[in-house]
């Protein structure tokens, strides 16, 4: 990016048509010297065959390919992903993945439980009767694990089982208080809260849920920035043109995901990896 | 040599070749041939198998309790279809395993009781057996297929 720009100020600079008039050998020297001076600054070994550009800061962009094959898949080390059914079909997913790729996700851990609430993961102990996370076969909580673990980086995706789009307040006060304890009982964590996914067009039947996701979604944006914790927007790569679940990435019940659909999840984790890289917010 | 001489040292010499032959110990089943029967006697679903850190970090049961282990889930976590089959160190650690099922057949039904009804009843009809050293859980709309599979693997 910047080097194209660069490359496009050049020609300008060596026709300057204030120089015109000066157009004497020692002009064509100067000017010679000045272009060498200029590319010698513009090289860097190994730069001339590297499909990456130059982008934010002192940062080299990684291209879209080399994202999507794992080049910034360290992110994902020592990482936690918390989360319910949808992030327990990323756990599924993820082994065998690692089974035939040898890394996937790097070597991320999860806890998550099929109808898991926000709510239940913002408390400091597992609840009597309720559907908790297990480890070793005991009933524990989010946070509970989250101390056991300190993991480097936390991803957290609820509230779809709190109905949080529809009791926005509610579910951001959960959030809130998740945030809060998460520093507190593993204050070196970088903690990642991501968005709903969208919902499919076959849960808009009834009423249309567009406008109640992306206006939560938004709000969570707000509450991370407010709290200095990420906000990763996972929805908008899911979507369509008309801002539902891509048909393609949507399982048969609507509201999950597909393989595919997982896949392009764990693509915008990376690619939010990369935002976040580019921005100096983390060294790979 | 008597005949009576001649008897008794032949008994002594049977005795000793079914000692050493092991005659009438049961070996215990090639779980990779037990779950490749019950996979023959029902449809399942794309499964996964598990691993012994997560039998270990997630149902509890740790690799020093068993001595051969065959643990397979469906790929797709909102289909609870599984097939569990250990070979238990003893009869202590094959109640130990048994105990860690129990629980986590507990817990997968706390997970889909409100959830998913059609799975939640799966989960009412899984078989958890002990026979022995042998252990198996067995959830799947087929159970009954599985069972009589099972059964026929290990006798």
């Amino acid at each position: 990016m910047h080097g194209e720009k660069r490359t496009a100020i050049m020609p300008t600079m060596f026709t300057c048509r204030g120089c015109h008039g000066f157009d004497s050998a020692r002009v064509r020297h100067t000017r010679a010297l000045l272009a060498a001076v200029f590319l010698l600054m513009m090289y860097v070994p190994g730069q001339a065959s590297d499909p990456r550009s130059w982008a934010v800061g002192e940062r080299q962009a990684y291209t879209p390919e080399e994202i999507q094959q794992g080049a910034l898949d360290s992110y994902f080390t020592d990482a936690l992903f918390a989360g319910d059914s949808v992030t327990n079909q990323l756990r599924r997913y993820t082994y065998p993945q690692r089974k035939q790729e040898g890394a996937f996700l790097s070597d991320a851990q999860f806890q998550c439980a099929v109808n898991y609430s926000l709510y239940t993961a913002s408390l400091y102990k597992p609840q009597p009767g309720k559907v908790n996370l297990i480890y070793k076969g005991q009933d524990q909580s989010l946070l509970q694990a989250v101390r056991r673990l300190q993991p480097a980086r936390l991803f957290v995706l609820l509230g779809a089982n709190d109905y949080a789009p529809q009791r926005a307040e509610k579910a951001l006060d959960w959030y809130k208080t998740l945030i809060t304890r998460v520093k507190e009982v593993s204050p070196d964590t970088d903690i990642v809260v991501q968005a709903l996914p969208p919902v499919s067009r076959s849960l808009s039947s009834k009423q249309d849920m567009r406008p109640l996701w992306d206006a939560f979604n938004q709000q969570l944006q707000e509450l991370c920035q407010q709290e200095g914790v990420a906000f990763a927007d996972i929805a908008t790569p899911l979507k369509d043109d008309e801002g539902y679940l891509q048909p393609a990435y949507a399982s048969k019940d609507g509201l999950h995901l597909s393989a595919q659909g997982l896949l392009a999840w764990v693509n915008a984790l990376r690619n939010n990896a990369h935002e976040r890289y580019l921005h100096d917010q983390w060294t790979p | 040599m008597t005949s009576g001489r001649r008897n008794r040292a032949l008994c002594a010499l049977l005795l000793m070749l079914v000692v050493l032959t092991g005659c009438g110990q049961k070996t215990p089943p090639a779980l990779p041939d037990v779950y490749a029967a019950l996979e023959s006697a029902a449809s399942l679903p794309p499964m996964t198998m598990l691993d012994a850190d997560e039998l270990s970090d997630y149902i509890g049961i740790d690799d020093t309790l068993y001595s051969s282990v065959q643990a397979h889930a469906a790929q797709d976590a909102l289909v609870v279809d599984a097939v569990m089959l250990f070979t238990a160190r003893d009869e202590k650690s094959a109640q130990s395993i048994e105990a860690q099922l129990s629980d986590y057949l507990d817990y997968r039904k706390r997970e889909m009781r409100d959830y998913l009804p059609e799975q939640y009843a799966v989960l009412e009809r899984a078989v958890l057996r002990r026979d022995g050293v042998q252990v198996a859980l067995l959830i799947s709309p087929q159970v009954d297929a599985l069972v009589q599979a099972y059964e026929k693997a290990i006798h």
